[in-house]
């Protein structure tokens, strides 16, 4: 019984490790084309590039202008969400410019701001900051909007200050809200840094992914992705962890400890 | 917790639409800023001479006569054409696997990393990858656009089926419906709601990649054409492909929402009992 459960534990390693297995016979057997890797070569090269400058600068700026687009996408996205969610005139307002920018990727916006700022890491800021502005905005408003009436009531016969009634009662209703909200703010975020990178040869891990392609360097460019890849697992991991320890309070996070 | 994104969002909407003036004034209210900004986009950029910010008169004639005549066959079209072939592979792949997997648990566990790992992977990072497989044609971006979409609904089509009431399978069970018809009637349907929201996730993903991958290798489409524009320092085209794209992001995610109120209909009413 207990070794069944060992294996059925690493059930998924298995199956990883066969899918790679796979990738490597199929290509080493000359089955995929030659533009496709086996894997181990594909890991060799990363691995040759790790502690090279051109990687390791191209990550750093990739992680830079990853992490300042976030924070201004979740600030911007906070401030406006609680304007429009306390203010039903602001809402009304501004619904169908919100919704117009909203549906409107903000990739679409990389040609006017090479124009303006030139092929240069602000591109890439400014759109991811904008891009990842939309979920952390609308998710606040509606965590704003959607507090329970009878806690407000509550907090008012308890006779709670104003401060305490936003500590006690509005954050941690919005806040399972918001936590979603950054995360797909995240997702959004490293999208479209790197695909202004890709697109516009800013500097970046995207642009270094682009130069091996065009120079049919193939190994290190699926190095790259592997790389890039990885770090969207860790930047998703990270915030998983984050919104537990904030919200082990909130009924999705009490049962999955039970 | 996708799931409850979804579900506050179409009661909200519900309540403050209720809760509001009638919805006819509510939406001239809406309406006034919009207007605004065109009118003093109008007037102040009617003069000017700067090269990057041309009068809006002059970006609305070349809209017209750039997109609204040979471009729509040979730009708006195949652009559209990717998205909605990309958008539909991905919702049959997505949709059918998912069910698959939500079913039989021990694959989907096993699985579980791979999945994960794609779906945490930045999809535009795969554009050069479909370049330097599929060439600069159609074929790479829905491929890609199929690809990347896939995910998010298969996860949650995973999810969906996998959370059924146990009440509900064993009633369907008892009333000997036959394996299809459980899958179809029941288990799809009562995981809709889910599958749906993940479906929205991958029309954006699919609308980012559609543009990116017409800017970085394509010979044409509305991407192509509008970053051409701004290479060549055509800036009023440039400008009326922004406004386009705009409109076609705004009428693509408006089709969704008015499908999307279609079949959620009877579980946007179970919320507001």
């Amino acid at each position: 019984m207990k070794r069944r459960s060992w294996l059925v534990r690493s059930l998924p390693w298995i199956t990883t490790l066969a899918i790679i297995t796979l990738q490597e016979i199929l290509a080493r057997t000359g089955v995929l084309p030659n533009v496709i890797p086996p894997f181990t070569e594909t890991v060799a090269a990363g691995w040759m590039m790790l502690p090279t400058d051109v990687f390791l600068t191209g990550l750093g700026q990739m992680l830079q202008q990853f992490a300042i687009s976030l924070a201004l996408g979740i600030g911007a996205g906070v401030v406006l969400g609680i304007l429009i969610g306390v203010a039903p005139v602001l809402n009304q307002l501004f619904r169908y410019v919100l919704e117009f920018l909203r549906f409107t990727p903000s990739v679409v916006y990389i040609p006017i701001l090479l124009l303006l700022m030139g092929a240069r890491p602000p591109v890439a800021i400014t759109l991811a900051a904008i891009g990842s502005t939309w979920p952390v905005l609308y998710q606040t408003y509606y965590g704003v909007v959607g507090v329970s009436p009878i806690l407000k009531d509550t907090g008012r016969v308890f006779g709670l200050s104003r401060a305490q009634q936003i500590r006690s009662i509005t954050i941690p209703s919005v806040s399972p809200f918001l936590a979603t909200g950054i995360r797909i703010a995240a997702a959004h975020a490293l999208i479209i840094v790197v695909a202004v990178q890709i697109i516009a040869a800013v500097p970046g891990t995207g642009r270094d992914i682009q130069n091996y392609a065009e120079n049919g360097v193939f190994p290190r460019m699926y190095a790259l992705i592997l790389v890039v890849g990885i770090i969207g697992l860790i930047i998703n991991g990270l915030l998983e962890l984050l919104e537990r320890r904030q919200l082990h309070w909130h009924a999705s996070y009490r049962e999955k400890q039970a | 917790m996708t799931t409850t994104t979804a579900t506050t969002e179409s009661t909200t909407t519900e309540a403050t639409r209720r809760r509001g003036s009638p919805r006819f004034s509510g939406t001239i209210v809406s309406l006034i800023l919009p207007v605004v900004i065109l009118i003093t986009w109008w007037f102040v950029s009617a003069n000017s001479t700067s090269p990057f910010f041309p009068p809006l008169q002059l970006i609305l004639q070349t809209f017209v006569e750039a997109w609204l005549s040979a471009r729509v066959m040979s730009d708006i079209v195949p652009s559209l054409t990717r998205l909605v072939v990309g958008f539909l592979i991905a919702v049959v792949v997505g949709v059918s696997l998912g069910a698959l997997l939500g079913r039989l648990r021990i694959a989907a566990y096993a699985l579980n990393p791979v999945l994960q790992f794609f779906r945490s992977l930045p999809a535009t990072s795969l554009i050069p990858v479909a370049v330097v497989l599929f060439g600069i044609g159609d074929t790479p971006k829905i491929v890609l656009i199929a690809f990347v979409s896939s995910f998010p609904i298969l996860l949650n089509t995973i999810d969906g089926v996998r959370n059924i009431d146990p009440v509900i399978e064993d009633v369907s069970r008892s009333f000997r419906l036959t394996k299809m018809q459980r899958l179809r009637w029941v288990q799809l349907h009562a995981a809709s709601p889910q599958v749906i929201s993940g479906m929205r996730i991958a029309l954006s993903l699919a609308f980012v990649v559609m543009v990116s991958s017409e800017m970085l290798g394509a010979t044409n489409g509305m991407g192509y054409v509008t970053l051409l524009a701004q290479q060549g320092f055509q800036i009023t085209l440039m400008w009326s492909g922004l406004i386009l794209l705009g409109l076609i992001g705004l009428l693509v995610n408006g089709i969704f929402i008015l499908v999307e109120r279609k079949l959620l209909h009877w579980y946007t009413q179970n919320q507001e009992d």
